[in-house]
């Protein structure tokens, strides 16, 4: 086994990793990453050509896990290359509510953060300024805020301008909602030209961190190893953490040892990491001796609802959602049934290759065909908040194991309670109530309750190390100097998208570890 | 593991490529040939030639199990022709003709949207039942149209003339990449990088082998991945003009921190 050093070893190249590189690089920390996946292909262009079907774009070895549960898709945004979960994210960006950090003091479920909104604020701010935030005040539910969005925000498109009328109606508000990507050209990277394939965005308007790694490797206090697979963690004498065991693409055993450790992967692998480094001190998992490394792994239930509409609506040029609403979010009985976020999606209705291949049509009767399907579509979507519970968990397979031996994650989850069935129920009846207004027909849930690829819990964060693995800035009761960064840290879902959160808890995390803050 | 119940049965159901089978490049005569099928099914006479080959050739080349499917079709293709008592090849049939022998091969039936709301349902739809009878006893035609006729299809309507249907003829993406002109307005020096700046508001990193003059003398480069030719505003020229360097026979070089490469002529 040969071995190195750093300052700081961050495992993970996803847009947490890459915050927190990029805060302590240019603190002149000396900073060493490792990614277990290769770099993404250079041409986007031909990425892009598969993101235009409908595919995932990227190819990649995805992760092996055990489940026990809801059949849901842990892989979608689990993404093995430089660049993570952010090569295929859809870039949407709210933060979250003052609300969302009291839930249990508020409602009383759920659990509190701990740390407020308040606290946050400026690493949101921050954390906009990193990720180049497009976005608008207009949102009447959003908590204060102390600076502007760095970017304007995008126009509503046809779908987000006929939901919005209808919705006004009906005295349901339809504001904009943030994205991280470039309205403007913005920190030296292209403004969106609208190739509406943001999965695989071709020009980099949508931020990806894949690029912010490529700047920091032109530092001299920044490493990165590629196919380098952290297998375990090691301690030292004073329980401290020590060591990061990764194996190359050749199989081969390395450590490289760092004075602090972040874990910046998602928050499966991040448990399955700390449950098989088991040493002599912690027999049951590094930083689990409160058995809690692993549970309450949240998730985000979402689904869509799709109706016919008389008018074309020229959806797929844009690409991404515009337009949302907080307003059944923080309702008054959120104690007894999920809140949820309400979008409208801009690719609503299949494409026009989709339609081609999904059709038994050719020829010119293909061509009607598709201008007839084409385009006459509102879909409607929400994302619902999941109550913490401490059965759904990550734990380690008796069977199936990883390359290097080590055992594979097992999964045991349910994505829906009463609190997320009622939740959707609520939903619902509200998009319903939209759909008519529209005049839409055929109306039907088009995909059911399912997870969002928003992996959150899993090494809750708090301020009772009873009951959680890390405190406030990330850093493991248990094991000092070991940080779990991520939206693992996360104590309840809310209802948005977690990687704004995460990176600005990644800053906050950084400022503590350069003794910026109390 | 971690999919739903009908997506696993699809797969269960859909006829699975040979990926181990070799790549291999079609001969010309196959190539015309996919090149009239294409057309039969695309109802498109003006498209590109050369652009289908390079397609198709990818594809064979780097894709297992494909070249075989191909040629499969192709000869689906050629027993379907005996059958309606046509002769020659299926590049010389009219339209009609080449829709006739399809016929013979493909049921034509509608997309899932087009079917009644109770058949989509009970999951009753025309292309569920093309895949169960495909699974049963249908299945070389289902390949053919699975594998070969979905990604000739597929291919022509990712690309602009396939938008250009639902008259989206100035679709962003490829369009806007293909067949706007695009300038370079700026660039700026990144370590041992030149990051372009275009017209249509995007950065790229330049990559030195695509710089080259024209025959005019005037520097030009390709940019999007190779998509697109891009050439230099006035302002930009000049300042990239600082950059380059020319040798006793008259060959420019562009100098990038200190490694220097070499500028070709249009047509080297």
């Amino acid at each position: 086994m040969t071995a190195s050093s750093a300052d700081v070893v961050i495992v993970g190249s996803g847009p947490v990793g890459a915050a927190a590189a990029h805060g302590l690089v240019e603190a002149g920390v000396d900073v060493l990453m490792l990614e277990a996946g290769t770099r993404p292909e250079p041409d986007r262009f031909a990425v892009m050509e598969r993101a235009l079907l409908g595919r995932i774009p990227w190819t990649f070895p995805p992760y092996p896990y055990e489940w026990h549960g809801d059949d849901v898709d842990l892989n979608e945004f689990a993404i093995r290359k430089l660049g993570g979960s952010s090569l295929a994210w859809g870039g949407i960006t709210p933060r979250y509510q003052a609300s969302d950090f009291e839930l249990r003091t508020r409602y009383g479920v759920g659990e509190d953060w701990p740390l407020t909104y308040a606290e946050l604020e400026p690493f949101y701010c921050r954390a906009e300024r990193f990720l180049g935030i497009s976005g608008a005040q207009d949102n009447p539910w959003a908590s204060p805020r102390s600076e502007p969005f760095p970017m304007p925000s995008f126009p509503m498109n046809d779908s987000d301008l006929l939901v919005r009328d209808a919705a006004k109606r009906l005295g349901i508000r339809i504001h904009s909602v943030p994205t991280a990507r470039n309205s403007i050209p913005y920190d030296g990277r292209s403004a969106c030209c609208f190739y509406s394939t943001c999965r695989a965005c071709p020009i980099g308007a949508l931020y990806s961190s894949d690029r912010t790694v490529a700047r920091l490797e032109r530092r001299p206090n920044f490493r990165l190893l590629l196919q380098s697979e952290a297998v375990r963690i090691e301690i030292g004498g004073g329980g401290a953490a020590l060591r990061v065991v990764y194996v190359d693409a050749a199989g081969n055993e390395h450590a490289v040892s760092g004075r602090r450790v972040i874990l910046a992967v998602q928050p499966v692998e991040t448990a399955r990491l700390l449950l098989v480094s088991r040493s002599s001190r912690f027999p049951d998992g590094l930083a689990n001796g409160n058995g809690m490394v692993g549970r309450y792994f949240l998730e985000h239930p979402k689904f869509y609802m799709i109706g016919k509409v008389a008018q074309c609506l020229h959806p797929y040029r844009q690409g991404f959602e515009t337009a949302t609403s907080y307003q059944f979010h923080d309702h008054p009985r959120r104690d007894e049934y999920a809140g949820g976020r309400l979008l409208v999606r801009e690719c609503a209705g299949p494409s026009v290759p989709q339609i081609a291949a999904a059709s038994g049509r050719w020829g010119l009767e293909l061509r009607k065909e598709i201008a007839d399907v084409f385009g006459r579509y509102v879909t409607l979507g929400a994302f619902l908040e999941q109550l913490p519970e401490p059965d759904n968990r990550i734990g380690l397979s008796s069977a199936g194991r990883t390359r290097s031996g080590a055992p594979v994650a097992r999964i045991d989850f349910r994505l829906s309670g009463e609190y997320e069935r009622r939740g959707f129920s609520e939903l619902r009846r509200v998009m319903e109530g939209i759909f008519d207004a529209l005049g839409a027909e055929e109306v039907r849930v088009l995909v059911p309750p399912t997870n969002s690829g928003h992996y959150m819990g899993g090494h809750r964060m708090g301020r009772n190390p009873e009951t959680s693995v890390t405190d406030g800035h990330l850093e493991t009761h248990e094991v000092k100097n070991l940080y779990l960064a991520g939206g693992g840290a996360f104590p309840t879902s809310g209802v948005n998208n977690p990687t704004l959160t995460s990176v600005a808890l990644a800053f906050r995390m950084v400022d503590h570890m350069l003794g910026r803050t109390a | 593991m971690n999919q739903s119940l009908s997506s696993r049965l699809r797969a269960f159901l859909e006829p699975a490529v040979a990926r181990a089978a070799p790549t291999g490049v079609l001969s010309d005569a196959e190539h015309r040939t996919v090149h009239a099928l294409f057309e039969a099914l695309t109802g498109d006479d003006q498209y590109p030639p050369a652009l289908l080959r390079r397609h198709v050739e990818r594809r064979t080349a780097e894709d297992g199990g494909y070249l075989e499917e191909c040629r499969a079709g192709l000869a689906l293709l050629r027993r379907a022709m005996e059958r309606e008592w046509l002769a020659g090849e299926f590049v010389d049939l009219t339209h009609g003709e080449r829709d006739r022998v399809l016929r013979r091969i493909l049921r034509s039936y509608p997309h899932e949207e087009k079917n009644a709301w109770w058949r989509r349902r009970l999951r009753l739809t025309s292309e569920n039942l093309d895949l169960v009878a495909g699974r049963l006893w249908r299945r070389a035609v289902r390949r053919f149209r699975v594998v070969v006729v979905r990604d000739l299809l597929e291919h022509y309507y990712t690309g602009p003339s396939g938008w250009a249907v639902v008259g989206y003829r100035e679709f962003p993406g490829r369009v806007r990449s293909e067949s706007e002109p695009c300038k370079v307005l700026g660039f700026r020096i990144e370590g041992d990088s030149v990051v372009l700046e275009l017209s249509d508001s995007t950065y790229e990193t330049l990559d030195p082998r695509n710089l080259e003059l024209d025959e005019g003398g005037a520097l030009v480069v390709t940019t999007k991945s190779s998509r697109q030719r891009a050439g230099f505003s006035h302002a930009a020229q000049h300042a990239i003009g600082e950059l380059l360097q020319e040798d006793e026979h008259g060959g420019l070089s562009l100098m990038i921190g200190s490694v220097r490469h070499e500028v070709f002529r249009d047509g080297e």
